[in-house]
């Protein structure tokens, strides 16, 4: 009875269940309610996203000239170095950035809800970093990281410690653009963190404020698996904004230094937005969005087997 | 027992944490006080100068006033608090028949809801706007908050709330007789005031950031938005930095004062409203 | 026309279609016409030209549209590539103008414009493909060594003659950065448009390298002699740390306010600024050469162009025409730009109203006139100025000059082969 889920997409939480009264009309009168909750979110939906996407989704058989040319434009990609290795990028660099936001929101929102006093006041200064137009942070960063009169270098010659390239080293471009995307992102993670942490009953919180390692015994085997439903939350969508993003390397590294930074979602901006090359862009959409949710999709299966294993 | 109160410990990890997070923005704010000159001027050594301005100016953001960056705020406002308003109630109502509701096929359906957010909204955008267009629906308000409203994020993240509301109050409602609409708006929304806030704050960002679609769609001076009248300081050879910073003070200060009264609910439990 | 006639035979049919073609005749003599226009720059500086040519053809308003710089390009592949009839004119930057064409979204000029007097012939060239001319040139460029006083007094270095026949060579300003360096300057010098095609062409160009394109425009070749000859001086300049790495074009001109730098190749549009900025004591002398090789500047800039799809041709014509040609419209142009004017009469009347600094106009009409390079004619160029621009700010970053511009070269042909 309790098949309760957090992510399963086979499955639901059934609350309206037939369940006791198993007759048609029941069904029937869920099915017309559910259609009536979901239609005006449904059809915006499918003229804002699904609808321009099956219309890419034709538009990556043709060509410039709108004739129809098979699979061109995926042979093109496929056989294209930079491109195999912007997906290399794409994949290294959230390798490392989820985990990095995730544990260091799950940090924030500990401090903030564990005992911080004025906890809405920190959350709210940690979440102006997203309000900030992303432009304007990607300049900042930029202005703070200049290897050679920027502040950061700055503050490491001061402290004693040894200058770094930064954007400019094909070493270290790609922990740049971390730091920075992890600046805008951390204390808006937490936000969600924050909200998921009250929902564990108070008994359990109170046991939260004990020292020591009760704490993090606490932490691991009971608050955690409480919260995993906003946990969820976090990781799946973190992980999808952080497949597409490309602001920052747009206006700082334009995938460089040598494709260090080249991001899919940034090549296919380049080739829509700058080469006019939108069959290319579009066929280069379909393959991301392909990789997307078959990462996507294994972080839904994980969840659940984990689940039902426990 | 410690001298010193619990909170001691968290409050100091929380402002050292927030210090660090706050330097690039005080940066910031600092910066557009400057006269243009000196903004880059004081970078490196480390000194008090870069934080500490030698001359102070208001210039910045009477320029960027007279330029008319006041409409353009007002739009990026009205555009990003309508999508809110509208957006909270559709993709609330969603997330409700996502979560309370069992009906045929919810697994595909709310599959099919991860996969809008999944989509890159600037791949889809040249193609969507020339329908746009075609429609002769650009130089509009509808046109600005049409993509922003219904939000993937925002259906997914209320989803995983309203789960964990305790379904003994929906059994027990629809007992009485509760129409769902009434479980919805009497039991759901109020018991979900945090993340309520949480998926305002997602439909908000997606229009306060929105820069290529704007961009896209509309033409004239009436419609622009801020971030695209930032980016209209950015000329061939140079760019008006002073601006530019004066700008982004104002456009994470509105944002930040709208929060603010809203804090209170981050913080808010479910434990804490009596349901157990 | 939505007016309901009765009747619905062939011959009413034919009747309404006759009283609306002569409805919309009459109304568009009658009804004002409205041009949009569109560019980067901010409006103030189309307000001029905008206010001269309304007063002298009532009937024509214009209406100006300033979209951000960076996606002026996009925008034009958008609405004009998808066949809107808006913008009825548009700025296009002369190295575009090739691409343009091709996509036919540039109106054919010549049958309008027979003859084309006054106007510097690189930029007319700039703006022609296969013999006809595609928009109308508005303004021009070149660059200038800006260097600081201070700086060299400093070092004992002497100050660079404004002669462009005793112009510096590229080594020279290099030994000189280092001994102001050794002196106490932070850098030594540095490029205006620090690592974009448009400053780093005449490296090459002086270097024997040539522009990188075939003259017909469809091959490219990056990495010859000159060109690893020159990318080679490019890069030493920052491993030696004479020139700031991670520093963005826009930026760069601030080191050389801040007084950090001892010389600075730069666009004349720098002087006011510089001029009023406290405690900068800086000169001007020619763009600096290789030594042995060919003297070469950039040049280039905007022409103003007709959208095929216009529903107002004969008007947009008109306009482009007076702020490009006409006596006073291209004066008005003019004093709204911070580039000089490609028209040749209004180019004195600019220079002694707008930049009173002995010598600089005549060093940019010598540079203009002798040792101009333009950006190479091609469709490809979008690509080519792309990929080029990656490879320089690879090789600014410490890539082997040879391999960056071999990938250069590789990603170029490769995107050329889309076309």
């Amino acid at each position: 009875m309790s098949a309760d889920s957090s992510i399963n997409l086979t499955r639901g939480g059934a609350l309206l269940s037939p369940g006791s009264v198993e007759d048609k009309k029941g069904r029937h009168q869920a099915t017309l309610s559910a259609i009536l909750f979901l239609s005006p979110a449904f059809v915006l939906l499918i003229l804002f996203r699904l609808a321009p996407v099956i219309q890419v989704f034709f538009d990556s058989f043709l060509n410039s000239s709108s004739e129809w040319v098979g699979l061109e434009n995926y042979r093109f990609l496929l056989e294209s170095d930079s491109f195999l290795n912007s997906i290399r990028v794409t994949l290294l660099f959230n390798v490392l950035i989820n985990p990095i936001q995730i544990v260091m929101a799950l940090g924030m929102a500990l401090l903030i809800v564990d005992g911080a006093k004025k906890p809405g006041m920190w959350q709210t200064l940690n979440l102006l970093p997203v309000v900030v137009p992303l432009a304007i942070s990607s300049l900042i960063w930029g202005v703070a990281f200049r290897p050679d009169d920027g502040i950061i270098n700055a503050i490491l010659i001061a402290v004693g410690l040894p200058e770094q390239r930064w954007l400019t080293s094909a070493d270290q471009a790609m922990m740049s653009i971390i730091i920075l995307a992890s600046w805008v992102g951390v204390g808006y993670w937490s936000l969600f963190l924050v909200a998921g942490l009250h929902q564990v009953p108070k008994d359990v919180m109170e046991a939260a404020t004990l020292d020591g390692a009760r704490y993090w015994r606490t932490l691991w085997y009971v608050r955690l698996p409480l919260m995993r439903r906003p946990l969820a939350f976090v990781l799946v969508a973190d992980t999808a904004v952080n497949l597409l993003l490309f602001a920052p390397v747009q206006i700082l590294t334009r995938g460089g230094p040598v494709d260090s930074t080249n991001l899919v979602m940034f090549d296919i901006y380049r080739n829509a937005f700058v080469f006019a090359d939108l069959p290319l862009a579009a066929a280069e959409t379909v393959l991301l969005l392909i990789v997307v949710m078959a990462i996507v999709g294994l972080q839904f299966f994980m969840l659940n087997q984990r689940r039902s294993g426990s | 027992m410690p001298a010193l109160p619990k909170s001691f410990v968290p409050t100091l990890l929380i402002g050292i944490v927030t210090a660090i997070f706050m330097t690039p923005l005080m940066w910031l704010v600092v910066s557009a006080f400057r006269p243009e000159g000196d903004i880059l001027g004081h970078l490196s050594p480390l000194t008090w100068e870069i934080i500490v301005p030698a001359r102070v100016t208001t210039e910045n953001f009477t320029l960027l006033i007279e330029n008319g960056f006041g409409r353009a705020v007002f739009n990026s406002v009205f555009i990003a608090f309508g999508s809110v308003f509208l957006g909270l109630l559709i993709n609330s109502m969603a997330a409700f028949a996502l979560s309370a509701i069992e009906f045929p096929r919810r697994g595909l359906v709310f599959a099919v809801v991860v996969v809008t957010f999944l989509i890159p909204f600037e791949a889809i955008g040249i193609p969507l706007a020339g329908t746009v267009r075609q429609l002769n629906l650009d130089n509009s308000y509808a046109a600005l908050m049409g993509p922003g409203i219904a939000n993937g994020f925002a259906i997914f993240m209320l989803r995983q709330f309203f789960l964990s509301i305790p379904k003994e109050l929906f059994e027990a409602a629809r007992v009485d007789g509760v129409s769902l609409f009434q479980i919805y708006w009497r039991i759901y929304v109020p018991l979900s005031k945090a993340p309520m806030v949480g998926a305002g704050i997602i439909i908000f960002l997606f229009q306060w950031q929105a820069y290529m679609w704007p961009l896209l769609v509309t033409n004239t001076r009436e419609y622009e938005v801020a971030p695209v009248a930032l980016a209209k300081l950015i000329g061939q050879f140079d760019f008006d930095l002073g601006q530019m910073l004066a700008g982004a003070v104002l456009l994470a200060l509105i944002p930040a004062l709208v929060i603010l009264p809203l804090q209170r609910y981050f913080t808010q439990s479910i434990a804490g409203t009596g349901v157990k | 026309m939505s007016t309901q006639i009765p009747g619905n035979g062939p011959r009413s049919w034919l009747g309404a279609t006759a009283l609306a073609l002569i409805l919309c005749g009459t109304s568009a003599f009658a009804e004002d016409v409205t041009l949009n226009f569109m560019g980067p720059e901010a409006p103030a500086a189309m307000e001029k030209v905008i206010a001269a040519f309304e007063a002298e053809n009532p009937g024509i308003k214009v209406n100006y549209e300033n979209v951000p710089f960076n996606d002026l390009n996009s925008i034009i592949q958008t609405r004009v590539g998808a066949g809107d009839p808006d913008p009825d004119v548009y700025t296009a930057d002369q190295p575009r103008i090739a691409s343009l064409v091709k996509k036919g979204q540039l109106l054919d000029l010549s049958p309008w414009v027979t003859e084309i007097d006054g106007v510097i012939q690189s930029s007319i060239d700039a703006s022609t493909v296969d013999g006809k001319l595609y928009a109308l040139p508005i303004s021009t460029s070149s660059q200038i060594t800006y260097y600081n006083k201070d700086l060299l007094d400093a070092a004992g270095i002497a100050h660079p003659s404004i002669d462009p026949s005793a112009r510096m060579t590229w080594e020279e300003m290099r030994a000189n950065g280092k001994e102001a360096m050794a002196a106490g300057s932070e850098f030594g010098f540095m490029w205006d448009q620090i690592n974009r095609y448009y400053q780093l062409q005449p490296l090459a160009e002086s270097a024997g390298g040539g522009s990188g394109v075939s003259a017909d425009g469809t091959a490219v070749d990056v990495t010859n002699d000159g060109w690893v000859k020159a990318m080679t001086f490019y890069a030493s300049a920052f491993e030696d740390g004479l020139a700031p790495r991670g520093v963005q074009p826009g930026q760069t001109k601030d080191v050389f306010a801040n007084g950090q730098i001892a010389y600075f190749v730069g666009g004349p549009w720098w002087l006011p600024l510089f001029s009023r900025t406290e405690g900068l004591n800086f000169g001007i002398a020619p763009h600096p050469y290789f030594e042995g090789g060919e003297m070469a500047t950039p040049t280039g800039a905007w022409s103003w162009g007709v959208n095929p799809n216009s529903d107002h041709v004969e008007e947009a014509v008109k306009f482009i025409m007076y702020a490009a040609l006409h006596p006073v419209g291209a004066l008005e142009t003019a004093k709204g730009f911070g580039l000089p004017p490609a028209n040749t009469t209004t180019f004195d009347v600019y220079y002694t109203e707008n930049i009173k600094i002995d010598g600089v106009a005549d060093l940019i009409k010598s540079e203009l006139a002798n040792t101009s390079r333009i950006r190479p004619r091609t469709t490809g160029y979008v690509e080519f100025e792309t990929f080029m621009g990656k490879a320089f700010e690879d090789i600014r970053n410490g890539a082997d000059p040879a391999d960056a511009l071999s990938t250069a070269e590789k990603a170029i042909e490769r995107a050329w082969s889309r076309n």
